[in-house]
């Protein structure tokens, strides 16, 4: 009862000046704090074709492969250009990832445009592999490639 | 605590009600700007791709000379732009990779080209002038021995967004064998 009756005939605090300069302030710091993480989420943001989530347009890559006897047949039978080929090649209990062409440099410098095709040998031993799209796209002013998810992928039995 | 209720009431400072909705519209605005930005890029927009009736015949082939001819026949709906030709030479391979479109000669017609050495086309702009119902024949060098089957894709410029957008027709994809030793 006694320190409520102290704070009550207590009138000395934050001035209502103070206070509102502080609440101003805290406002802004906070709102540079979120504007600072929001362009951090907008800059990761990769864009092809008119703006479009590059994670989008993985959706839409199509292609077609073939593997026999250590050789790699590929198609590019869709609308979107593919800047490189993940490989995940599985083996007993192991896997490695490589892109391909890589090594040997026989992939088109310029990627696997579209309705184009990339024939190559596969040195790496394995019983599956998975062949992931690698995509370029825009992010702010500058290029950056993006793997599309695993489940965009085809799987081939080796 | 009557004391306290009275001076809160009596004390007028603070920002007005108006002031306050003008910040909560506005701090509104721009978080649904942001949120819009960010999230635009996820909205799919219209896919590029050819219309359902186009598609392409290849009526017959022969080889001769270290020649491929091919007749073909725009046989669907719609003029294309032209074609991506790939043959194959392996028959474990199901994907044909060898491109003829770099060996292309003429064709009877003389007006189609080949493109960057990647396809052949009818247009010289953004049009598709290979029209259905015409049979013409398509002459390539073989520089690759004992071929077993061509591949051909149509092309199209497609309109998407008022922009000519180059598209490849892949459900109109053929897959023909071929005998060429």
């Amino acid at each position: 009862m006694t320190l409520n009756k102290n704070m009550r005939d207590d009138k000395r605090g934050v001035s209502p000046v103070i206070a509102t300069v502080m609440l101003i302030a805290i406002v802004i710091v906070m709102g540079l704090i979120v504007f600072t993480w929001i362009q951090g989420i907008q800059e990761e943001a990769i864009t092809k074709f008119d703006g479009q989530n590059v994670k989008v347009i993985c959706e839409e890559v199509q292609f077609e492969a073939s593997y026999s006897g250590g050789f790699l047949a590929l198609s590019n039978d869709g609308n979107v250009p593919i800047y490189q080929m993940q490989a995940k090649i599985s083996g007993a209990g192991e896997y490695e990832t490589i892109l391909l062409g890589e090594e040997d440099g026989s992939w088109p410098p310029q990627g696997l445009t579209i309705g184009g095709t990339y024939a190559g040998s596969i040195s790496q031993p394995g019983t599956e592999m998975v062949l992931i799209p690698v995509l370029v796209g825009v992010s702010g002013d500058t290029e950056k490639v993006h793997v599309c998810d695993e489940r965009h992928g085809k799987e081939i039995v080796m | 605590m009557v004391k306290l209720r009275s001076i809160r009431r009596d004390d007028k400072r603070a920002i007005s009600p108006i002031l306050g909705y003008v910040l909560l519209v506005t701090l509104g605005l721009i978080m649904s700007g942001i949120a819009y930005n960010y999230l635009k890029t996820y909205v799919p927009q219209e896919a590029v791709g050819c219309p359902d009736g186009v598609s392409l015949f290849m009526k017959d082939y022969s080889c001769s000379g270290g020649q491929l001819n091919i007749t073909m026949k725009n046989n669907g709906k719609f003029n294309m732009a032209g074609y991506f030709i790939h043959a194959s030479n392996n028959s474990a391979q199901k994907v044909a990779t060898i491109n003829l479109a770099k060996d292309f000669i003429n064709s009877s017609d003389g007006e189609a080209r080949s493109v960057t050495d990647s396809y052949i086309v009818y247009s010289i702009g953004k049009d598709n002038f290979m029209t259905p119902k015409i049979d013409t024949e398509h002459w390539f060098n073989m520089n690759v021995p004992n071929l077993i089957s061509v591949e051909i894709t149509p092309v199209r410029y497609e309109t998407i967004n008022d922009k000519q957008r180059f598209a490849i027709c892949s459900n109109a994809k053929i897959k023909e064998t071929i005998v060429c030793s």
